[in-house]
């Protein structure tokens, strides 16, 4: 009973195993070259941290809370208003709010395109597949060159070869032939549209948080285990900085808990988001992220048809 | 040289340095050395730092993103554009320009005589912007039979027939 009740877990957890989880990656790097905190000294006036000479950051002293920012957000429309945040911190086990600033509304309040979170997932899921499947056609049977008996006067079918489909053993028809690839690309527009509505989704359903940084106290995994669990911010969380350098505290503590997992901003992915419950965006990839999606919404098509995959 | 010149007679108050320009006879074999002009070793060329031409250079180089349209005195402009306007705000559907800055309304057709109008971008009650365009629509064509689409999930609309131009003037008429 014990053991089939084990079997049941590990195979919920299954797709969270080491190794198993596809895109996904947890870095593990001794030194933070993280630019969030120098995001945030810029966004607000408060008592700022100092960066010894080794390199290694103190602990940000207490702020007064909560602090009101806006942020210069470009390409706003008149119909629609910025989308707010609270700042969170990971310092403390418990919810430390610390600031609230603004989205936008193109990235974080679109309209969300069911329709096209389906196209990117397949698209994520086929473009790498290749198919190794391959049946032999009757050519490349063993035998079947000699006609099996005389055209007439048996009684029987006729039949020029043992290895035709029609025979048991036969060569396959139109099988599968060899390896096949399913690569295609998206266009640039419908997997830009594809981000923009699952951090949209993400947002409304309470399922984004925006952090400072990724620093933590200590590399305990029950700290992160117990900040999670105190925060109800779900069964898998999905962080996200702008730097592949994450720090070190972070790193220790995720590597061996399968599902929490960190990321840069250039590997975010509308399946990851969506594979995730929670998605942890610190405030130098919320500003990375806006960028980049904003000048994809906002580019002039010059050159579009001298590239490939548009 | 004349451009040195040109640099020269402008305001004195352009920065100006002074550097020393050591002059390189090269050694052609159609020209004698006598044809050349006398040059000291050490003559001093002066020269002005401007920036202000680089707006010429800017102009022409490719531009990443489509920049806001600039302001002009008086609306529609010569090829005939009209700005959004804020009094569109208050209605319950809204039609958002496209990165262009243009309305988000395309014709399409099919098999020769299938005209359709196609409209995009629409936010808020899209079922209520249908309705207003079909009222609109018939009583600009009373005898026709107007047929239409809503796809809530791509938030567009097509209207069956070769209205483009009058939707868009409705469209324009609303202020989006």
């Amino acid at each position: 009973m014990l053991k089939r009740a084990f079997c049941i877990l590990s195979i919920s957890k299954n797709s969270f195993a080491k190794g198993s989880f596809g895109n996904d990656f947890s870095i593990i790097h001794f030194k933070s070259l993280s630019t969030t905190c120098r995001c945030f000294q810029e966004l607000t006036q408060s008592s700022v941290d100092t960066l010894d000479i080794d390199g290694s950051k103190h602990l940000p002293k207490q702020r007064s809370l909560p602090i009101i920012t806006s942020r210069k957000l470009e390409y706003v429309s008149q119909y629609s208003q910025p989308k707010q945040a609270w700042l969170e911190s990971l310092e403390t086990v418990d919810e430390n709010k610390i600031g609230l600033i603004d989205l936008h509304p193109d990235v974080f309040g679109a309209f969300p395109r069911i329709d096209l979170i389906h196209q990117n997932i397949q698209w994520q899921k086929l473009y790498k597949k290749i198919s190794y499947e391959t049946l032999e056609t009757r050519a490349e049977k063993r035998g079947g060159g000699r006609k099996p008996w005389p055209q007439k006067g048996m009684g029987r079918a006729r039949h020029g070869s043992i290895r035709s489909p029609l025979w048991k053993g036969g060569g396959k028809a139109f099988g599968p032939r060899g390896p096949q690839s399913y690569f295609y690309m998206l266009s640039n527009n419908l997997r830009v549209a594809g981000l923009c509505s699952t951090l949209s989704i993400k947002f409304a359903q309470n399922n984004l948080h925006i952090v400072d940084s990724l620093e933590i106290p200590s590399d305990d995994p029950e700290y992160m285990e117990d900040l999670i669990d105190t925060r109800f911010w779900g069964f898998s969380v999905l962080f996200v900085d702008d730097t592949d350098m994450m720090p070190r505290n972070i790193s220790l503590a995720v590597q061996d808990l399968p599902s929490f997992n960190l990321m840069p901003t250039y590997g975010l992915n509308v399946y990851s988001m969506l594979k995730h419950e929670t998605l942890v965006l610190t405030l130098a990839a919320v500003e990375k992220l806006e960028e980049k999606l904003l000048y994809q919404l906002h580019r002039t098509e010059r050159q579009a048809k001298f590239r490939l995959y548009q | 040289m004349s451009i040195f010149r040109n640099i020269l007679t402008k305001s004195t108050s352009q920065l100006k340095t002074f550097s020393r320009l050591s002059t390189q006879v090269r050694k052609c074999s159609n020209i004698s050395e006598s044809s050349l002009p006398d040059k000291g070793q050490d003559e001093l060329i002066d020269f002005e730092v401007s920036t202000k031409e680089m707006k010429y250079v800017e102009r022409l180089m490719p531009q990443l993103t489509v920049p806001e349209v600039p302001k002009h005195s008086s609306y529609p402009t010569p090829s005939g554009w009209v700005p959004p306007r804020e009094e569109a705000l208050s209605l319950p559907y809204q039609v958002r320009r496209t990165k262009n800055h243009m309305l988000p309304v395309y014709h399409e057709q099919t098999h020769q005589n299938r005209h359709c109008v196609h409209i995009r971008k629409v936010e808020g009650d899209i079922w209520a912007l249908e309705a207003a365009l079909k009222e609109h629509l018939q009583q600009l064509y009373p005898e026709k039979q107007l047929a239409s689409q809503v796809h809530e999930v791509a938030r567009s609309i097509r209207i069956k027939g070769h209205y483009i131009h009058d939707v868009a003037d409705f469209l324009i008429s609303k202020g989006f």
